[in-house]
């Protein structure tokens, strides 16, 4: 049975109810939705998502012949919300997906003039700094923001090729039944 | 070989601006590159591009928008070439879509207030329905506040003061960017209003609060200039609402449910939140004039997709792929709306910002002249309608329409939240006149503290989720213990100020003992029943005259008797009456004391007669009006019958739960039965009934009471032994009126709303029609015709489109204005009366202009008897104002499955006459009466009998008037739809019986009235009988003295009685909510209301002479002169109008006398108080404000002031954990209005510190309170870290006992905070106080002792008791425990 296909790779329901399981093992795991109610299959379509960016970030990482390395990549709050929750869950644990955003993401710059421009639209963030003093650090925030911006949408647009079965379509899909805005 | 495969014709115009070129779309496939040319009726090429693909050609035409084109398509080639034939509709250039960036949110729903603001991620239980991109609001604020500092292109709004307050005082270092954003046209502050409230289910003084505290935060504390009340998600608005905000200064308002069902006009049966859906089928354009009865209005923009419309786009791909969702998006829009503007709302429900939004306000120029797509603000978009209005002359269509019902579930769930803020709400407002009487009185203190944290907290519960019982269980005992811990507030300031004003009566007459002073909080003289606990024993009571009055008493132990009488009190006054002592008893009558019991099934006093039959549950079978000897129950019917009715878990295509009423049509009445008991008691105050009875396993106790001298028949239902699940019970009175229509009040006003369908069964026929109703709702007529018959709702039908306004708003506003309210709409576009797609339903049609003018009047008119009158009408010089009878009687059309857009469906007026301007102003003249005078070819049927027949609730608020005249009272349901039982901060608490608390399995008691009267419910005098019912009597006992005051008084007098509603009177201004210190005294506020859709003049005068006068906006802002003559303020009302007026007195002398808490009893008071889930905030609103975040080895600490007057000074001090130390560890600030400052606390451990955690307290005196945080170092503890025990509680009428509730301190640290008492409404006399401090040392146990006291005439039954500790930003709740009351 297959829940998804990456290509021409599946991912199996299995793999996808292993991979529920584990995270009902974990340590939250008591408190995830239960199996059979539209929360469940909800959850398990979350977890299909991940499998599946999961499985483009392994070929795309196979094409440029990337290996896990390098320091880990911390994830604030705002940089969570930023990536979405699929890709945030996808880079914060896998060390190969963390040296495929690096390299993918290797080429972005900040012009100066957007520094420039940042230091003199929010002077509340820098009273007492020079320009020169701050600009390392605006630098380093634009760039990230940048980054995680060119990733998240190159891996959101690969993940939109992926063909979903079946009670594994994406969860914020409102055409299947489980999407629960309920009011 | 070279193909065109499609042409496409677009409303995309190419540039430049000025001269712009539509786009045909052209998709060819060739292998080489191709040249496109068209010709034919517009003419454009492009050349060299691929041979496959895309192609937008510009083209040009002199034809003018809306032709159909015919072109042909050349392609040509190395291929070949290629012909095809397309066609172009010609568009209009000129649009500009305005993209608003925004996120919905909820303070409390089914997760828990410090959930949504800022603890979801550290609450598991609360991921369960999260959907990926949903954030809490610290965090969300955050992400759109980094985005705008990155891009300049980035505009947002921000709305609601529940995230607002607690971000801007816990993140000062943002204020600086909030302000530049502000200040630069990038960030809009919404709404004006503290949150967007279900105004239909309060009352309209707690609305003009929500203005208040909106406005005073986001304008005057914030800085932002509040101008859209923008009420998104509310189900449904009370009508006055638009005519209110506009007198808080606001001048638009957007939101997204109201006029059709709860997902708009896009919605049907078996789809489900379609943000795309078509919305043609509306009957006016998206951006109208919504006038409220009072007259007055807003220029309005409906979400026709909704507030999420825009967020899809979220999901596009690519950038091209979102740009094509938002032109689909305006491509449905601009079908509905009123100017080339469209407003789509990007964002839903705490969402960060739109990934796409900034590229495509980039993109989308470069591509594309026309439609222009702007990041933009929602005051861009009014700006830019206004703008385009005062152009081209155009004028909105005046709507005063209903925008009521949505989701009818919302009127019933968590019943007893609505008895709690109605009760608490008419607390308040009388205790804030009895405190303001008290000041002018003298010597008292105005207790604006308490009263400000008690309205807050009003405004707080008004919430869409919170009053409309569609939340979570753990945010069910929240949100109960803030109705509370307001009623307490309200209940101290009320009983404070009638005892101020008590102690300077001169009661001497008569001699010593004691006086029971009775007090009238309305401004009309009144007669009513007055409940007094007494010193035992009774003897007997007088009037300061020495005539014996009355009283039975109703239970008496050693030291009291609680008695009752009928009391006659001035206006918004007094009257003092003498308890007998020994040895001075009063002559006895014939047993004065007691109820005695009479072998009878019939009751009566001077005005009613009623009768119960034992044989069918002790239900009335009859009850006989005295003044008209009207029989007021259906023949063959019984009244004052309870019917549970059996539901859907939730609705099978909708899957909505507690916010919509799921009937499955299977139901059961206690008629169907025979009492168990029925006892009939008389006294010489009147004679009263009490049926008991069994309908499966609920035991039903019910008291019908006639109070002599009382015209009012007063009505009990007990309910006891509740366990179903999924059933909703209503109380049902048979009471039909031939030709009458259900009316309802609302806020401040009576409208007529249409027939419900109780009985379906909501899978097939979700929309039953059910209605809130303020106090009362009944079957009269809001307006008729002469030929008889009565409206309540109406679809005016003017010409053509553009007559809307010149032709339709007079008569909509005096209509409105009269309690009709109306759609405007035109005789060529579409009709009004499908409930598949309306949310109500109109009962007349008034169609302007004749059928040469109006070709629905040619419809109309087909009849030629009708048309031979009108023209004969007309001939004779008379006014052209036709009646022509429905085809079919209400019964028939008004079908849960109703269609009334055919033109003999509904009964229809013709105005017509060779000035239809002229014709219409007669006929809105003559609306003064509500009576039209008309002329009518056929007979018109039986007139419609001209009576009244009215339910007046307290806290009921749910009713249903069927087609055959059942009215109906929803009392209470249990519904397991989600998020019912949901609940967030473990361990999970139930009822004792293990249900969910919305199940609501305990004992329950509902208490209406029934009034009737000869004539329309203004000559039955229903809206003064329902404020009596709503305000009972209050009297205070204490001995007799001296005093300034006389023995009897009004204190305010507002004449002729009654033709003005005094709504409130309190101090003038309301310092708090704008940041400032203490009002001036001397000057009061009062509110009045015209309540009957008259043009009335009034006095309103006191003790005190009013100096000067002013009129007032509602934010009691001075907007112009009022008069003043021999001190009394003279002013005039227009229908419905509401009005306010600052009175000045000559007296300026500040009251040393507290009327009122002004510090919270529990001391510190937390700072993070929304992580208590405790409402909107402690006393005093947290004027100077600390917060600390930790830091390795240092505290980061802030502190802000939210004072806009002067300056403020606190004293700071932090006390680390013992051993520690902390530097700096105390010292002063000052801080400039508005200002903040921060800096670091180094925390240095002892040389081998304990194992944590360890809490560090930063404390901030000021204000007379002491404001701190906490934060931890060395871990977190958990909310377990203390323990709270309860026991089961069983007493008698008449006990009193201490509860004890066990707490145990588990954490190596000392712990304080604060403790609720948490009860259901119906208890909260019984247990208190509300709320405690608490201080439990390390590793020890304390207790926390609750007084219980239980009134000699407590009802038995069964109830629960918790206790809800929160401390250092942590909840514990205990299990709840029964309480019985034997």
């Amino acid at each position: 049975m297959i829940a998804a296909l990456v290509g021409e790779t599946p991912i199996t329901v299995e793999t996808v109810e292993r991979r529920v399981r584990r995270l009902r093992q974990g340590p939250r795991g008591e408190l995830l939705p239960a199996d059979g109610t539209a929360e469940g299959r909800q959850l398990r379509r979350w977890v299909t998502q991940i499998l599946i960016a999961e499985q483009i970030v392994a070929d795309e990482a196979a094409r440029r012949g990337i290996v896990p390395g390098g320091p880990p990549l911390e994830l604030t709050p705002t940089a969570r919300l930023e990536l979405g929750s699929v890709m945030a869950a996808v880079l914060s644990g896998n060390p190969l997906a963390q040296a495929l955003y690096r390299a993918l993401t290797a080429h972005q710059l900040i012009p100066e003039t957007e520094i420039s421009q940042y230091f003199s639209n929010n002077q509340d963030r820098y009273r007492g700094i020079t320009y020169e003093q701050a600009a390392p650090g605006i630098r380093a925030d634009l760039l990230g923001a940048r980054r995680r911006r060119q990733f998240a949408l190159w891996a959101d647009a690969r993940c939109a090729r992926a063909t979903l079965l079946p009670g594994f379509e994406h969860p914020g899909d409102i055409r299947h039944p489980d999407h629960t805005h309920r009011h | 070989m070279l193909t065109i495969d499609a042409v496409e014709s677009t409303e995309l115009f190419a540039g430049p601006d000025d001269a712009p070129r539509q786009i045909l779309r052209v998709r060819t496939s060739a292998d080489s590159p191709i040249d496109l040319r068209v010709s034919g009726d517009a003419e454009g090429h492009l050349t060299g591009v691929p041979g496959t693909g895309l192609h937008e050609i510009p083209v040009t035409t002199g034809a003018p928008p809306g032709s159909v084109l015919s072109v042909v398509v050349t392609a040509s080639g190395p291929a070949g070439t290629a012909t095809a034939p397309g066609s172009l509709t010609v568009a209009e250039p000129g649009w500009t879509v305005f993209l608003v960036s925004h996120f919905h949110y909820d303070p409390v729903w089914w997760n828990t207030q410090a959930g949504y603001a800022s603890e979801w991620d550290a609450l598991p239980d609360a991921q369960d329905v999260r959907m990926s991109f949903q954030f809490t609001a610290f965090q969300l604020i955050d992400a759109h506040l980094e985005l705008a500092r990155r891009d300049p292109d980035y505009r947002f709004v921000l709305a609601e003061v529940d995230y607002l307050k607690p971000y801007w005082d816990a993140f000062p270092e943002n204020r600086e960017i909030i302000g530049k954003l502000v200040g630069a046209g990038r960030l809009e502050i919404m709404g004006g209003t503290y949150n967007e409230p279900n105004t239909n289910l309060t009352g309209a003084e707690t609305t003009i609060r929500n203005a208040v505290y909106g406005v005073g935060f986001q304008r005057d504390i914030l800085g932002g200039a509040p101008a859209t009340a923008w009420q998104l998600d509310s189900f449904g608005h009370d009508p006055q609402f638009p005519g209110l905000m506009a007198d808080a200064g606001l001048t638009s308002s957007a939101w997204a449910r109201g006029p059709f069902h709860q997902w708009g006009p896009t919605l049907e049966m078996g789809t489900y939140d379609t943000p795309h859906g078509d919305p043609s089928g509306m009957q006016f354009r998206s951006e109208f004039e919504w006038i409220s009865p009072s007259g007055r209005g807003l220029l309005t923009h409906y979400m026709a997709a909704h507030y999420s419309a825009g967020w899809s786009m979220d999901s596009a791909q690519t950038l091209p792929d979102a740009e094509e969702s938002v032109y689909g998006l305006f491509l449905r829009m601009k079908k509905v709306s009123a100017t080339k503007n469209v407003l789509v709302p990007v964002g839903t429900d705490y969402s960060p910002p739109n990934k796409w939004l900034t590229e495509i306000h980039r993109d989308w120029p470069t591509r594309y002249a026309w439609p222009k797509f702007v990041c933009a603000l929602p005051r861009d978009f009014f700006a830019a309608v206004s703008a385009e209005l005062a152009e081209t002359g155009a004028r909105l269509s005046p709507q005063s329409r209903d925008m009521n019902p949505i989701y009818t579930g919302k009127d019933v769930s968590y019943i007893d939240t609505k008895q709690a803020q109605r009760a608490a709400e008419n607390e308040l407002l009388d205790a804030e006149k009895f405190a303001a009487l008290a000041c002018l009185a003298g010597d008292a203190g105005y207790p604006e503290a308490a009263l400000d944290k008690a309205w807050r907290q009003l405004v707080y519960g008004a919430h869409h989720d919170a009053i409309t019982g569609t939340e979570s269980d753990q945010v069910y005992l929240d949100l109960l213990a803030g109705w509370r811990e307001a009623y307490d507030l309200a209940r101290q300031v009320h009983d404070g100020a009638i005892r101020h004003l008590a102690a300077r009566v001169d009661n001497r007459a008569g001699g010593e003992g004691h006086r029971v002073t009775v007090f009238n909080a309305l401004a009309w003289p009144r007669t009513d029943v007055v409940r007094v606990s007494v010193p035992a024993p009774f003897r007997g009571l007088t009037d300061e005259h020495g005539v014996p009055v009355p009283a039975v008493v109703e239970g008496e132990d050693g030291e009291r008797a609680e008695i009752v009488f009928v009391a006659e009190v001035p206006s918004l006054g007094y009257r003092t009456y003498v308890l007998a002592g020994f040895p001075h008893p009063v002559p006895a009558t014939v047993d004065p004391t007691r109820w005695r019991d009479v072998d009878r099934v019939t009751i009566a006093n001077g005005h009613h007669r009623l009768t119960v039959d034992p044989a069918r549950g002790g239900a009335v079978v009859s009850l006989v009006d005295m003044a008209t000897g009207d029989e007021l129950i259906t023949p063959g019917e019984a009244g004052n019958e309870i019917v549970v009715y059996e539901e859907y878990h939730e609705h099978p295509v909708f899957r909505e739960g507690p916010w919509h009423l799921l009937p499955t049509g299977a139901s059961a009445g206690s008629a169907s039965a025979p009492a168990l008991s029925v006892r009939a008691e008389r006294s010489p105050l009147g004679e009263r009934i009490t049926v008991t009875g069994a309908l499966g396993t609920i035991r039903y106790t019910q008291v019908i009471t006639l109070w002599h001298g009382v015209n009012r028949v007063d009505c009990v239902t007990h309910l006891d032994g509740f366990d179903g699940s999924d059933q909703l019970l209503r109380l049902r009175w048979p009471c039909a009126i031939p030709g009458a229509k259900p009316v309802s009040e609302v806020g401040h006003a009576v409208v007529g709303r249409p027939f419900a369908h109780p009985d379906v069964d909501a899978a097939r026929h979700p929309w039953t029609l059910d209605n809130p109703a303020y106090q009362w709702f009944g079957l009269s007529s809001m307006a008729r015709v002469s030929a008889g018959a009565a409206f309540g709702v109406a679809e005016i039908v003017v010409p053509r489109e553009e007559d809307t306004a010149e032709l339709g708003r007079d008569l909509a506003i005096r209509l409105a204005q009269s309690g009709v309210t109306a759609t405007t709409t035109h005789a060529e576009g579409n009709r009004y009366g499908l409930l598949s797609f309306d949310s109500n339903l109109p009962d007349v049609r008034i169609v302007i202009g004749g059928p040469q003018d109006n070709v629905f009047a040619a419809e109309v008119l087909a009849d030629s008897r009708h048309r031979a009158e009108l023209e004969r009408l007309l001939a004779a010089g008379e006014p052209g104002v036709l009646w022509i009878p429905a085809a079919r009687g209400p019964a028939e059309t008004f079908r849960p499955d109703a269609d009334l857009r055919a033109a003999g469906d509904l009964p229809v007026l013709v105005i017509a006459g060779p000035d239809l301007r002229a014709a219409v102003a007669a006929v809105v003249a003559d609306l003064a009466d509500s009576v039209i005078e008309v002329a009518c070819a056929v007979d018109p049927g039986e007139p419609a009998e001209n009576r009244t027949v009215a339910v007046l609730n307290r806290g009921i608020p749910g009713f249903a008037v069927d087609t055959e005249g059942r009215l109906h009272l929803s009392l209470m349901r249990s519904c397991t739809g989600w998020p019912s039982g949901v609940w967030i901060d473990p361990p999970r608490r139930t009822a004792p019986d293990g249900s969910g608390f919305q199940l609501q399995h305990w004992s329950h008691s509902f208490e209406y009235a029934l009034a009737s009267g000869a004539g329309d419910w203004r000559d039955a005098g229903v809206v003064a009988r329902a404020h009596d019912f709503s305000h009972p009597l209050r009297a205070v006992v204490e001995e007799a003295h001296d005093g300034p005051l006389p023995a009897t008084a009004s204190l305010l007098t507002v004449e002729p009685a009654g033709e003005a509603v005094l709504a409130a009177f309190k101090a003038a201004g309301n310092p708090t909510a704008h940041g400032r210190g203490q009002a001036e005294p001397g000057s009061f506020t009062a509110r009045l209301y015209e309540p009957h859709g008259r043009d009335v003049s009034f006095q309103l005068s006191s003790q005190v002479p009013f100096v000067t006068a002013a009129l007032a906006d509602v934010l009691e802002v001075e907007t112009g002169e009022a008069k003043t003559r021999d001190g009394a303020l003279h002013a005039a009302l227009a229908p419905s109008q509401i009005a306010t007026y600052v009175l000045h007195t000559d007296t300026d002398e500040e009251g040393s006398e507290s009327l009122g808490r002004d510090a919270e009893p529990a001391q510190p008071v937390f700072s993070r108080f929304w992580l208590h889930n405790r409402g909107s905030g402690p006393i005093g609103y947290q004027p100077m404000s600390v917060h600390a975040r930790l830091d390795g080895g240092t505290v980061h600490v802030t502190l802000a002031s939210d004072r806009t007057d002067i300056e403020a000074e606190g004293k700071l001090q932090v006390v680390p954990p013992p051993g520690w130390d902390a530097s700096p560890a105390d010292q002063v600030v000052r801080l400039a209005p508005g200002d903040w400052t921060g800096f670091d606390v180094t925390l240095t451990p002892p040389g081998e510190p304990e194992p944590g955690p360890w809490p560090v307290a930063v404390q901030l005196e000021h204000g007379g309170q002491v404001h701190e945080d906490v934060v931890f170092v060395g871990g977190q503890p958990g909310a377990g870290a203390l323990l709270v025990d309860v026991e089961p509680i069983e007493l008698a009428p008449g006990q009193r006992a201490r509860w004890t509730v066990g707490l145990r301190n588990t954490a190596r640290f000392d712990i304080r905070g604060e403790a609720q008492v948490i009860s259901p409404w119906g208890t909260w006399d019984l247990a208190g106080p509300g709320v405690h401090p608490i201080a439990v040392a390390a590793g020890s146990r304390d207790r926390l002792t609750v007084d219980i006291d239980v009134p000699l005439g407590a009802r038995p039954g069964t109830w629960w008791l918790l206790v809800k500790c929160m401390w250092f930003g942590r909840v514990s709740y205990s299990p709840a425990v029964p309480m019985v009351i034997r």
